[in-house]
């Protein structure tokens, strides 16, 4: 349970991040989003059981994700309508914090930044080598004389959800190779 | 414990609180944002540069049913470069195998069709969706033409290749730009009647 609930939180990725633009967007969102559920968590975490903390961890990913929503909106149309399905499930790694007993601040930075890093992995290697483009409708947030680079698609399986899951799936084990031979 | 109902209703009182009050503040904003890119999604089909005024509040007012063939009556948008009318932007309505499939038509002002895209359909998934690269491919291979072309498909003796598996799909798509470069010809002056 401990393990596939931070896992299970980067399952919003593999619908949102077949340009890196949209990457980039859910990167940003949920760098803010989590340390800031971490921080807030920290002085509940004290005063409720956990049942009621993981209650208040939804309230307080939910309200974040209400903000972080709203000022997607304000800053490109275009990338919020593309995200708008994924943002309300940063919550899933809210409940993740609160789950786990040796939360801290530090923990949630560290949970925001591989999450980040995961997505922006994700996003260049799809569009890369699925679309065959870097950056497209990359004036959604940067402004209209931003313009990405384009070339003939490799692999265009990675474009789907399912492309994005095996290669989620690749990247993760590959972490895990790595990770244990650290361990070693 | 006693005070975990109190701390939860103050937790979501203030998000609430939050997000009201971001919205209240944002919505303005938001609108405006929403309707820039609505702008851009339906004015793609000019070329850059080639407009300088706002078409989406210059509207021609057309009837329903008639040539177009729209079930309510849909305005058209007129683009002008330094004052001349340089292209009409016309709904059109395709009666396509499950159901009508909405297209915006761009025409120049010398009856050229400058380029169109699909609105709205309900075609096959697989088959005939029109969202897919392939098809957005034909619909384009249509781009420069006039009324007077050549627009009989293969399958009806003609020279310009259908949509695999979706000859009824493809016959309603070239008919619709048919019928809104005929009635751009039919209404050519009063579609481009300069107004200021």
């Amino acid at each position: 349970m401990k393990q596939t609930l931070p896992l299970l939180s980067l399952a919003p990725l593999v619908g949102c991040t077949d340009l890196l633009i949209g990457a980039l967007g859910i990167a940003l969102a949920g760098l803010l989003l989590i340390p800031l559920c971490a921080l807030l968590l920290m002085p509940l975490r004290d005063r409720l059981g956990s049942n009621a903390l993981l209650l208040a961890a939804l309230l307080i990913g939910a309200s974040l994700a209400g903000c972080i929503e709203l000022t997607l909106q304000l800053l490109s149309s275009e990338l919020a309508a593309a995200l708008a399905l994924f943002v309300p499930l940063l919550v899933l790694p809210c409940l993740a914090l609160a789950l786990d007993k040796q939360a801290n601040p530090l923990s949630g930075i560290r949970a925001g930044l591989g999450f980040a890093l995961t997505a922006l992995a994700l996003g260049t290697l799809r569009e890369t080598l699925g679309h065959g483009s870097l950056l497209a409708h990359a004036d959604w947030l940067l402004g209209p004389a931003a313009r990405g680079w384009q070339w003939s698609p490799v692999l265009p399986v990675l474009t789907t959800a399912a492309g994005g899951f095996i290669l989620l799936g690749l990247l993760l084990a590959l972490f895990r190779h790595f990770a244990r031979d650290d361990l070693r | 414990m006693k005070r975990t109902a109190p701390l939860l209703a103050i937790i979501a009182l203030l998000g609430a609180a939050l997000l009201a009050t971001l919205q209240h503040l944002a919505a303005p904003r938001i609108e405006l944002q929403r309707q820039a890119a609505a702008e851009r999604t339906l004015l793609d089909l000019l070329p850059a540069g080639s407009y300088d005024n706002r078409p989406m509040h210059d509207l021609i007012a057309l009837p329903s049913g008639g040539l177009l063939g729209n079930a309510r009556a849909t305005p058209g948008y007129l683009a002008r470069l330094q004052g001349q009318p340089g292209a009409v932007l016309l709904p059109v309505t395709a009666h396509g195998y499950e159901g009508p499939i909405r297209l915006l038509v761009a025409i120049t002002a010398d009856g050229q069709l400058l380029a169109s895209k699909v609105l709205q359909e309900q075609e096959t998934p697989g088959l005939a969706d029109l969202a897919a690269p392939g098809r957005q491919r034909w619909l384009r291979s249509f781009d420069g033409h006039t009324s007077q072309a050549h627009w009989t498909l293969r399958a009806d003796g003609g020279e310009i290749d259908q949509i695999t598996g979706a000859t009824i799909t493809s016959r309603a798509l070239t008919d619709a730009l048919q019928r809104a470069l005929r009635f751009f010809d039919a209404e050519r002056d009063r579609l481009l009647e300069a107004r200021p």
